[in-house]
């Protein structure tokens, strides 16, 4: 998992612009390079099709979160990210995305520590108002079908064994261009 | 809703500092606009308590990142290791951020966690111990740990013949850091901890704050487009403050002829006209007003006289006339009011029946008659508070003198 944290890649970006520009671009290119086997065996352990019939898009044809829509549902993207963050401190620089809302939903389905809900849920903000609504058993039910079938949590068990491999790659790849930069001040 | 899949992170506290900033400003604005003191002080404690846990934050992520790489540190380790810090740090009164720098240096030499705080105890206690540089027995300890104690016995003659250089300085200086600890130092210390601990309560929270207020349709942006719709006539709040300006400006155009009328068509002039009269007229109409208050209200006719007496002693409107009493003027000689002010302070102003001053006037008498002054002094031309003098002295002493029960009574 990883665990390496970077600091200062605003700094090292912004004197490998100032060294030579397309320095960072190629930097960028080839960290995302390195993630690319990941995101390729994410997108392979992705169900083809819907693993439960009601996130079948014909029968969801309005919803949503019906399995790949908006968005395919083996959307995954490799991500290189050096924006700042408001609640934290460390952040993501490079990471793998999968962005297809109900992939999302079935890949986490029983993770959490499923601890007995409420029957009626807090007051929220709805439509210029609040309201609160009944909470109903379908989201237990759709973890226990996928959990029947084996069609949750399967992005990371996909990955987990060339996440630290990759980890290191990308580090040695950013630790070359700050070499470079450090070469060039000296 | 994305799975995200971490592969590399990157510490980047610009965002939290931006959060915080912001906060600062929102502290300048409370101040500025005169929200309570007590307001302005908690957000100063907040803003210092988020910066201080934000330094820490990322001291010890970089001591967590060295001891897991040089140290072979696990999460459950990492975490005793900070504990340790902090229960070190309030032992012995020196800052967690300058312990964990040291603790870093000796995690690389002994590839281990527990050796490291050994090794940063030992350095603690000898230098409370000696007084010697705290670098330089930190490198002789390293140093002593890899096998090589040259240093260390140079610093320590004595240690020559040891056979366990570092276990023999351990049990010489054994708890001196924690004997030799500053008092006030210590006490620094614990404020700072307590200080990190709430700002690590604070740091969401300002985040939030400051998402909030520029959020898409939050205050800053609602606030803001107010304003631009101001300066925009097309808007509807545009149109309202064009009105507005508009009248403001016909108001100030009626008021000029009015005041034009009273200065041959130059309304400035025929202003300070109007305002001189009405300057010169003041004391007449403050005793007019003052009478008509005493009238209204039904208060002692002795202060009515004082107050015809004010005008009667020296006209205030010129060509006028002075207003004389009717009734028997020496009944004022025997009022003991001095400096009743309807119209000014007549208490050094001659009394055309005795000859001397109403004050000395007033004085004399009770004097003559073995009695006690009222003395009020009021200098805001202001009736009640006469009235409101009297009143107390009719509370405190039972009833107003004698003599002046006979034309005044509350």
């Amino acid at each position: 998992m990883a665990n390496e944290v970077i600091y200062d890649v605003k700094g090292l970006i912004k004197d490998l612009n100032a060294l030579e520009p397309g320095l960072k671009k190629a930097m960028v290119k080839e960290a995302k390079a390195i993630a690319k086997p990941i995101a390729s065996n994410i997108k392979n352990a992705i169900p083809s099709i819907a693993p439960l019939s009601g996130m079948l898009p014909q029968n969801n044809p309005t919803g949503r979160l019906a399995w790949g829509a908006g968005k395919k549902a083996d959307s995954v993207s490799i991500r290189f990210r050096t924006g700042r963050s408001r609640v934290s401190a460390v952040t993501p620089l490079v990471a793998v995305w999968v962005t297809s809302p109900m992939t999302a939903i079935a890949d986490t389905a029983g993770k959490g520590g499923m601890r007995k809900a409420k029957k009626v849920t807090s007051e929220y903000d709805y439509k210029n108002g609040r309201r609160r609504h009944q909470v109903t058993s379908q989201g237990r039910t759709m973890i226990a079908n996928l959990k029947s079938r084996y069609a949750n949590d399967f992005v990371y068990p996909a990955v987990e064994d060339s996440l630290d491999d990759a980890e290191s790659k990308i580090k040695l790849v950013i630790d070359k261009y700050a070499r470079m930069v450090n070469r060039k001040l000296d | 809703m994305s799975v995200i899949v971490k592969l590399l992170s990157k510490f980047d506290d610009s965002g939290i500092k931006k959060a915080q900033h912001g906060f600062g400003g929102l502290k300048k604005t409370l101040a500025g606009i005169g929200i309570g003191l007590g307001l302005k002080q908690v957000a100063d404690t907040l803003l210092d308590a988020a910066k201080a846990a934000s330094a820490d934050a990322k001291s010890t992520k970089l001591l967590n990142m060295q001891l897991t790489k040089n140290a072979g540190a696990t999460k459950a380790s990492l975490i005793q290791n900070d504990k340790f810090i902090t229960s070190l740090s309030l032992q012995t009164g020196i800052f967690d951020d300058d312990l964990r720098p040291s603790l870093a240096k000796f995690g690389n030499v002994t590839k281990s966690v527990s050796a490291a705080q050994k090794l940063l105890k030992i350095q603690l206690d000898v230098v409370a111990g000696t007084g010697k540089s705290s670098t330089k027995v930190a490198n002789a300890l390293a140093k002593a740990y890899a096998g090589n104690t040259k240093s260390l016995i140079g610093m320590f003659p004595e240690l020559k013949n040891s056979k366990d250089a570092l276990a023999d300085l351990a049990a010489e200086f054994s708890g001196s850091a924690i004997v030799n600890a500053d008092p006030f130092m210590k006490f620094n210390n614990s404020m700072d901890i307590l200080k990190e601990k709430l700002g690590n309560v604070v740091l969401p929270i300002l985040a939030d704050t400051v998402t909030e207020l520029t959020k898409p349709g939050g205050i800053v942006e609602t606030v803001g487009k107010f304003f631009d719709d101001l300066s925009n006539p097309k808007t509807e709040p545009g149109k309202m403050f064009k009105e507005i300006k508009t009248a403001v400006k016909d108001a100030f155009g009626q008021v000029k002829d009015f005041f034009a009328l009273f200065g041959n068509g130059d309304a400035m002039k025929g202003f300070g006209n109007v305002a001189s009269n009405l300057v010169k007229m003041l004391p007449a109409l403050l005793a007019l007003k003052a009478i008509m208050v005493l009238a209204s209200t039904g208060k002692t006719i002795a202060s009515l006289i004082t107050a015809m007496t004010a005008i009667q002693a020296k006209s205030v409107i010129p060509n006028v006339p002075p207003v004389v009493p009717t009734g028997p003027i020496s009944n004022l000689k025997m009022l003991p009011m001095i400096g009743t002010g309807f119209g000014g302070d007549i208490s050094n102003e001659i009394n055309p029946a005795t000859g001397k001053t109403f004050k000395q006037s007033a004085i004399d008498a009770a004097k003559n008659q073995g009695k006690q002054n009222i003395i009020i002094n009021n200098y805001s031309a202001d009736p009640k508070a006469v009235v409101d003098a009297l009143g107390k002295y009719v509370k405190t002493n039972g009833s107003l003198p004698n003599f002046v029960t006979g034309q005044a009574r509350r």
